[in-house]
Order: structure tokens, then sequence, then C-alpha cells
């Protein structure tokens, strides 16, 4: 186990730290309905720690090797969970199993992540071109196909950055412009279902609703832009040093809308404040820099795409989640990672640190 | 150990992907900044809207007491059956067939009124409005089997006496429409004085409601429901009325259609106010049903009519009493004045027919009032101008109204050659001034303002306030409502004194008309009037007792008068017969109470 030495030493800091704070919110958002959910947490910490170190001293490269058949495995529980998954909150995407509920869409973004490096790895000189960027959009697009299926759109948003991130890093010039093309795109059809609704037509009525009520949170108390709406308060009433744990009102007299999960931020705004979102964002930001830094020192282009690729989904996740809380980005359902309660969540967020550790760890050449 | 030997060719665009992510995060912290730090005043305010929430803590109308501080009117318990929902251990679906067994209300019924439950979850849901004392105690002993199930108490406005006291109290009921519209301190349901006193002291009864601030949680659970400003209870208002006379009045009056009103002539304290036929304002406290309206309003006895401030009557010969001032002011007459009545006069080709048919001889001012004789006072009347007598009968209060503290109160009529020119296009025939010198004609006059006049001659000028409130008491002080004095009309007291003594003629003299009010060793002094109702054309229907009706108006003592009294008997035989004896009983009571109260 001589490879934990080379862990990087911050980046798990901050990681532990997070997930402790998650702990702690967790705790107060769900202690009127006992001991439960902050105990469960506490395990999947424990789990996810496992991972977190068993991934580490993995070499990433065998993982990377192994990509094919685990993404085979994957497509495949994905298909099943379109089958015979259990519906919840309107999307199915869930796996029913005595002891927990197992979310295939969650572990498939570690594979997405190997799969797709390995396709890249080759280019640590030469440049990608169209066809590469065709061939991963298809790689990619097959997951990223199933969990709209499901329809899971708050999932399925954070696999976006994989489809750009490894061909801007390998691309061509002109695939970079290409890219910036997809992102325009992507961007005015999301302006499209805002301005003009009927238009975008393979987007479910929901979550047109969404992202309208997205627009308007303010207007619309009732129903489509209520949790928004209660959100802003929580943090808007948090001011500067917040109401101290566990006296958030918000929070406490359940005006709060799924506090435990997506919305655990906000629990976090209104009990620790302004300064507690700027300690908590920051210690996001050290664990993505620690991970370019990583990125940067990496033995080969297929370690330096993988750490892009976490860091990508995991850079998406965090600030959609923080944006859709106040009213920046429309709410759909997306978990904070570390900190919003869920095993699926928490342990895939570890699993792809351990991957990032994995290439650290395994940045010399010849040991 | 060495680095990879070819150095990554995409550093630069992992630096570049690192500015955006930071870019990133800055801007999601500045939306962070803006909503806890620059706006968060407006934030709290609106997490405050949700989470507390006001209601009024309703204050308790005043009571209402007699002058020997006797409870008139009063508050009684009510109870609504309720149901909590945060407190009930099992689904509605399943407590629904139960409950409504247990207290015999169709299931349909139950449900309609869950239906109307409030979204704040700690809200009781009305079951059933005011129900008896034995099934409150019923429904709370068997409580634990049905949590949820609760007993709330109300108030509810209770007459002590019934109808005894209802055109002076009036009644109460729920606010309209329109006053909710003016004053926005009224909500639905609000109970407000629509009548009497109940309306015309309603500020001072209301009193100020309180607030009740409740902490919510998102279900609308209760997490503290405290009293935050403590409602302040309406006035207590201690009435002039007092009720022992009351009650012997109404008990007089006999059923008879008619009014009694009785006042101290010193202060203007009104001890009697009495409208016959009375109805029962307990009937709207919880809604008047649609059939006991109907049978009031269309009732031909007129139970609504508040008679001795809104009824018009002809005051017939107590008016008498009036011309004869404006003649001695206007020295159309001396006391030495005298006019031969021969039984009828004719005047301008009509014939004026005095009561006494065979006439009462040689008459003069004492002797006509005695007499109530009609041929005299024509005579007085071919003499005085009729805006003199009207100015004079002003003076009086006649036309006017009095100032009491009712809502609603009618001037009367006083006639004048030109309201006749204004109202009818007629000119005023000199026959009018003759109908008007008896108390006829279109001449019109309330009670009240018959009994006021009594005060003016009885006090002698000091022309009192007729007024109802003796006091009020709150929490933190007793206000007695005093009344300025009114300016007295300009007259003689030598006047007074003449028409005292005629008037204490009227009851003490030989063949005075109004001997049944005699109350030995109390001086009553008074007139008696029989206003005809239709021009007479014959005999027949001058005996008939339908068109006629009877008053009887005075005070005692002779000197220094205490008390005035007008009594009016709807179509009634004379006013010396049927309304003096009443008169007469309520003397008597008043004087014994004032002798056990002083003993000389």
């Amino acid at each position: 186990m001589s490879r934990l030495n080379l862990l990087d030493r911050w980046s798990f800091l901050a990681t532990c730290i997070l997930s402790l704070l998650g702990v702690l919110f967790i705790r107060s958002a769900t202690i009127e309905q006992g001991n439960v959910f902050w105990f469960k947490q506490c395990i999947w910490i424990c789990g996810g720690l496992v991972i977190y170190f068993v991934m580490t001293g993995m070499d990433y490269k065998k993982m990377v090797s192994h990509g094919n058949h685990l993404y085979l495995l994957g497509v495949l529980s994905l298909v099943l969970v379109l089958l015979f998954g259990s519906k919840i909150n309107g999307a199915r995407s869930w796996f029913k199993l005595p002891f927990m509920s197992l979310q295939p869409s969650e572990f498939m973004k570690i594979v997405t992540c190997l799969v797709s490096a390995k396709y890249f790895s080759k280019f640590q000189t030469q440049k990608s071109s169209l066809w590469e960027f065709i061939v991963s959009t298809i790689l990619i697009g097959i997951p990223f196909i199933l969990i709209v299926l499901q329809p899971d759109f708050g999932t399925a948003l954070v696999y976006l950055p994989l489809f750009v991130i490894p061909n801007f890093l390998t691309g061509k010039k002109e695939g970079i412009w290409v890219t910036v093309g997809g992102i325009l795109v992507v961007g005015i059809l999301m302006m499209g279902v805002i301005h003009k609704p009927n238009w975008v037509f393979f987007l479910k009525d929901y979550q047109k609703a969404r992202i309208v009520s997205f627009i308007y949170p303010e207007e619309d108390t009732s129903n489509k832009g209520y949790q928004v709406h209660q959100s802003k308060i929580s943090i808007g009433q948090g001011g500067l040093f917040g109401m101290g744990i566990g006296q958030g009102q918000q929070t406490h007299l359940g005006f709060l809308p799924a506090q435990y999960n997506d919305f655990i931020l906000a629990v976090a705004a209104e009990e620790t404040g302004f300064l507690g979102i700027f300690c908590i964002f920051t210690l996001f930001l050290v664990i993505f820099l620690r991970g370019i830094v990583t990125a940067l020192e990496a033995g080969d282009a297929m370690g330096s795409c993988l750490v892009m690729l976490v860091i990508g989904t995991l850079f998406t996740q965090t600030l959609f989640n923080a944006s859709m809380l106040i009213g920046l980005a429309p709410t759909t359902g997306i978990p904070c990672p570390l900190l919003s309660y869920g095993g699926s969540s928490f342990l895939t967020t570890m699993g792809l640190l351990g991957l990032i550790q994995s290439v650290r760890a395994h940045r010399f050449v010849n040991h | 150990m060495k680095l990879a030997q070819d150095p990554l060719t995409f550093r630069g665009r992992i630096l570049f992907l690192t500015t955006f992510m930071i870019l990133g995060f800055l801007v999601t912290l500045v939306g962070y900044y803006r909503v806890q730090i620059l706006n968060r005043e407006r934030y709290e305010a609106l997490g405050e809207k949700y989470r507390v929430k006001e209601a009024r803590a309703k204050a308790t109308r005043g009571l209402i007491y007699d002058r020997h501080n006797r409870l008139i009117t009063q508050n009684m318990p009510t109870y609504n059956l309720v149901f909590q929902r945060d407190e009930m251990n099992e689904s509605w679906r399943k407590l629904k067939p139960r409950i409504s067994a247990f207290l015999d209300i169709p299931e349909e019924e139950l449900e309609k009124r869950y239906a109307r439950r409030s979204h704040l979850y700690s809200q009781p849901i009305l079951f059933k409005e005011d129900i008896s004392y034995s099934e409150s105690l019923r429904i709370m002993r068997h409580q634990l089997r049905f949590p949820g199930l609760n007993i709330e108490t109300a108030k509810k406005r209770f007459y002590t006496h019934d109808s005894l006291f209802a055109h002076v109290l009036g009644y109460v009921g729920e606010a309209t429409r329109e006053q909710m519209e003016k004053n926005d301190k009224l909500h639905m349901g609000d109970i407000v004085g629509k009548n009497g006193i109940e309306l015309a002291y309603n500020e001072y009864l209301t009193g100020e409601d309180g607030t009740r601030t409740i902490h919510i949680d998102s279900r609308g659970v209760y997490r503290s429901n405290e009293i935050s400003k403590a409602p302040k209870s309406g006035d207590d208002l201690y009435l002039t009325l007092d009720y022992e006379l009351q009650e012997l009045a109404m008990e007089a009056l006999d059923g008879h259609s008619g009014s009694i009103v009785m006042m101290d002539v010193q202060t203007g304290d009104v001890l009697v106010y009495i409208s016959s036929p009375a109805f029962d304002p307990n009937l709207f406290t919880t809604g008047i049903s649609q059939k006991d309206w109907d049978a009031l309003i269309n009732s031909p006895k007129r139970p609504f009519l508040n008679r001795p401030v809104q009824g018009a009557y002809a005051p017939g010969s107590v008016f008498k009493l009036v011309t004869a001032l404006a003649a001695l002011k206007h020295r159309k007459i001396t006391t030495d004045t005298k006019y031969f009545c021969p039984g009828q006069v004719t005047y301008y080709d009509r014939e004026f027919k005095c009561h006494n048919r065979n006439g009462h001889g040689w008459v003069d001012l004492e002797k006509a009032i005695q007499t109530s004789c009609n041929v005299f006072f024509w005579h007085v009347g071919m003499d005085i101008s009729a805006t003199d007598l009207a100015a004079l009968a002003g003076d009086m209060g006649f036309g006017k109204v009095s100032g009491i503290d009712l809502i609603g109160e009618k001037p009367g009529l006083m006639p004048t050659p030109e309201w006749k020119k204004a109202r009818m296009k007629e000119i005023w025939y000199p026959g009018d001034t003759l109908n008007t010198t008896v108390g006829q004609g279109n001449l019109l006059a309330t009670p009240i303002q018959i009994v006021q006049l009594m005060g003016i001659i009885g006090s002698r000028g000091k022309a009192p306030q007729p007024h109802l409130l003796l006091k009020r008491v709150n929490s933190e002080r007793t206000i007695y409502e005093k009344k300025g004095p009114r300016t007295p009309p300009d007259i003689d007291p030598a006047h007074y004194d003449l028409l005292v003594n005629a008037m204490w003629q009227v009851v003490n003299g030989e063949g005075g008309t109004g001997s049944g009010a005699r109350v030995p060793d109390f001086d009553v002094c008074g007139k008696t009037g029989t206003a005809q109702l239709i021009t007479f054309t014959s005999d027949e229907e001058h005996k008939n007792e339908k068109f006629k009706n009877a008053w009887f108006a005075g005070f005692a003592p002779r000197k220094n008068a205490k008390v005035a009294i007008m009594v009016l008997v709807e179509k009634a035989k004379s006013g010396g017969a049927a309304a003096a004896p009443i008169a007469k009983r309520l003397f008597q009571a008043y004087k014994e109470r004032m002798e056990k109260m002083e003993p000389s």
C-alpha cells in the first residue's frame, strides 16, 4: 500500500471535511425524522473511503483497459433499469434493493470517464479529428440518451462536459470550433425552451415547466417556482454568519424542499451563512485545483484526460447544484457532490475522486 | 523516477479550463453574495411571511347595566364542536364513519365541513355551531375515543329580560358588507350593534381586538400560538333606565300598542323607555329565521317601530299647553281672558266641534286646560299667527329631534305656512291654525318630544337633554356622560306657573280630565289628550276607540318637579281613561322608591 503515501493530502483533507460537513447538515435537516439519515450517511462515508483508497491503490491504466467491459455492463444496467427499475420522483432510475436503492446512472459516470479516457489515450502528441469527436459523442451519447429516457434530466446534464472536454483538450483548432459551436447550439436550445417552449419537442412538459419556472421563480410561488423561492429565502436568511447549526428556521419548519439531498447547500447557507458557503466553495476549489495539478503532472494523456473528465463532471455537478438553489440555473434533480444525502451519489463521487488519486499515485512511469 | 518523456501538448488548454472553472465559482459566489448579503432583509421578510401568521384575538363586547347596576345585557358562553387535525391519530377516512355515528351527523355533512378546512393544519375545523351544554359534556366524556374532536367556547349576546328593553337596547348581528367596506377593522362574521344602544354606542361596546401571533411550519402546524397584543374589552355601559319601573310600565300597558317614557326632570335621565309591542332581540343574535322575520315585519302592530323616537303622532290636547304659552307670550290672552264654549264654533263656514258637545260655558285659561276645552283654544287660534305658534313650538322641541342618544330619531312635523306651500302646494288656511292649536291637523310629534315638553314645563324652562347613557366603565376608568345644558326657551317664568297650576287642576281639580293619575301627597300635574286619527264624520266614529290615541303627559311634584312622564296608548278610549291610570301607577312606584331612598 505504498501507493497511499503518494495520496494528495490536501485534496483528501478537503474531501473528508466536506463529507463530515455533509453529515452535519443532513443531521440538522432531518433531526425531526430521527437519526436514520445522518447515521446512514456515516455508513456511506465509510464505504466511500474504502472505495477511495481501493481506487487510489489500483493502477488507472488497468481500470481503463477494462473500460470496454465495464461500459457494456453499465449500458446493460441502464437498459435494465429502464425496463425493471422503480420510479422515484417520476424517473425510472432506481433498482430497489433490500438495504439500499441503487442508481446505475451514477456509477455509469465513472465508467463513461474511463471509456472516454481510453479512447483518447492515443492523442498524447497528435491532434484528434472530427471523426474522433463523432465516435466519442456516440460512445457517451448512448448512456446519455438512456438516462434522458428515464427521464433523469439532472444526471444527464452532468454527462454534458464528457462530450466536450476530451475534444477540447486533444482536438485540432477546427475541432475546438466545432466544440464551441456545439455548446452554442445547446445554449440556443435552452433559450428556445425558455421563450418558445412549444418549438422544443423533445423535452417533457415537466422539464419545460422547470426551465420556465427558473426564469420566473417568484411570481409562481404555488408550485413550480416554489422550491427555488423557498430555497432563496433560506439562503437569504443566512446572511453573513448564518443562524447557527440546527437553528435554520426554513429548514426546521420544513419550508425548504428536499432539504437533505438536492437542497443541502441551502441548509448550509441558512445555518452557516455566506461565510460557510465561501468555505465550502473553497474546499471544492481545493479539490479541483489539486486535481488540475494532478492532470498537469500525469504520466500520460490517458491519465490527464481522465482527471480532466472527472473534474469536468464534478465541477458541473457542484456548480449547477449551487446555482440552481439561487435561481441561476433551472431546478433539476442534481445532488451536491459529497454534501448531499444518498449512497449512489456519494459512493460515485468518492470513486471519481479516487480515480484522480490513482492517476496521481501512478504518475511516475517506472514505479 | 522521472516524469513522462513526452510533455503533454494540451497543458495550455488545461490551464484555460482552470480559468473557466475559477470564474464559474466566482460568478456563483457573487450570486450567493447578492442573495445573502445584499438582499438579506428582503428574504428575511419573505420568510417571516410564511412562518408567522397573525390572527385576531377578539375583544369581548361590553355589558349593559341599568342605573342600579342590574345586568340587562350579557355575553353567554356557547359551545362549538370543532375538529383538530393535528390531534387525530388515524386517517380521516377511517375516522369519519365513527364520528358520524357518534355525533349523529350524516357523513356527507361531515365531509362538507372537512372540505372547508384551512391550509393551516392546526386550524380547527368547525363541525357544529352552538351545541348544547349537555351535548358538549357528552363529547368531552368520550373525547379520548375520538382524538381530534374538541369543544371551543365562544360568546353570544344575551338579553336577560328578552323583549323588555328591546327598542332601547336594540340588537346585534353580523356586520354587513357595506359596514365592512367602511371600517377595515371589521371582518366577516363580526358582531356589531344593529339598533338602539347597541348601535349608538357600538364603538364603546366593541373594544379593541388584540393580536395573536402564530408560528407555523410548512404543514401549517402551530409551533407557538400566543397573544402578542391583548385585546381591550369593550366598555360596560350603565344606562339611566330603571329595571323595576320599566317592568312595571310594561305590565301596566297590558299588551296595548303604545309607548311610555319617564324622565328625570332635573337631569334628563330617561328612567322608562317603552315601545309596545316589542320583539325578542335574542332572536337576532344567532341569526333570525326567515319565518320569524316575516312574522315581525308583516305584523300590523309594527313591533319594529321604535315608537318613542320614530312614532309620529298627532299630540292632540297635550299640545294646548304650547298654544297657551304662545298666546301668553304674544299677549293674545291673559289670565282674565274668557271665551264662551257652546260646544262648537263656526269659522270660515267650517264647523269645529268641542269634545263636550254640550259646551263648557264660560272658560278662562285654567279651566280651558283643566277641561281641555277646544273652543277656547280655537278662539286663541283665530288671534295668533301660525308662524308665532310654530316658532314657540320649535323652541319647545317640536319638529326637531330631541337629540336623545339613539340612532334614527324622527323630527315629527311642526307645520307652518311656508312648509305647506313648499310641500303641499297649497296656501295656509286660517282653519289650519285652528287645527294646530289643539294638536291636530298636520302636526306630528314623537313621544320623546312630549316628555321633553313636560321636562321643560316641570323644571320651569330648564330644558334638560333626554339621554340614556349614565356612565361607561372600562378597565381604566369610569366616564360619566355629561350632556351640556341646552338653551332654555324664552318664556316668562310666571307663564310656566300659570300652566303648572292649571295642570295640577287637571289631575287634582274638580272635573279635571286627568284625575285618573292622581297620587296622594305627590301633587301630580298633567294634561290628557285624545288625538283623533281621522276627521270624524259621525258621532259613531267619535266614540269608536279604533280611531283615537290616548295621551297622558305630566310631571310631579308640582314644586321642584322630579319626574316627567308620557303615556301613549294607541287606539284607546281617551287619555283620561286609558293613559292617566298607567301614569298613576308609575308615579306611585316612583314616589315609593324615592321615600325608601330618602326617608323624611
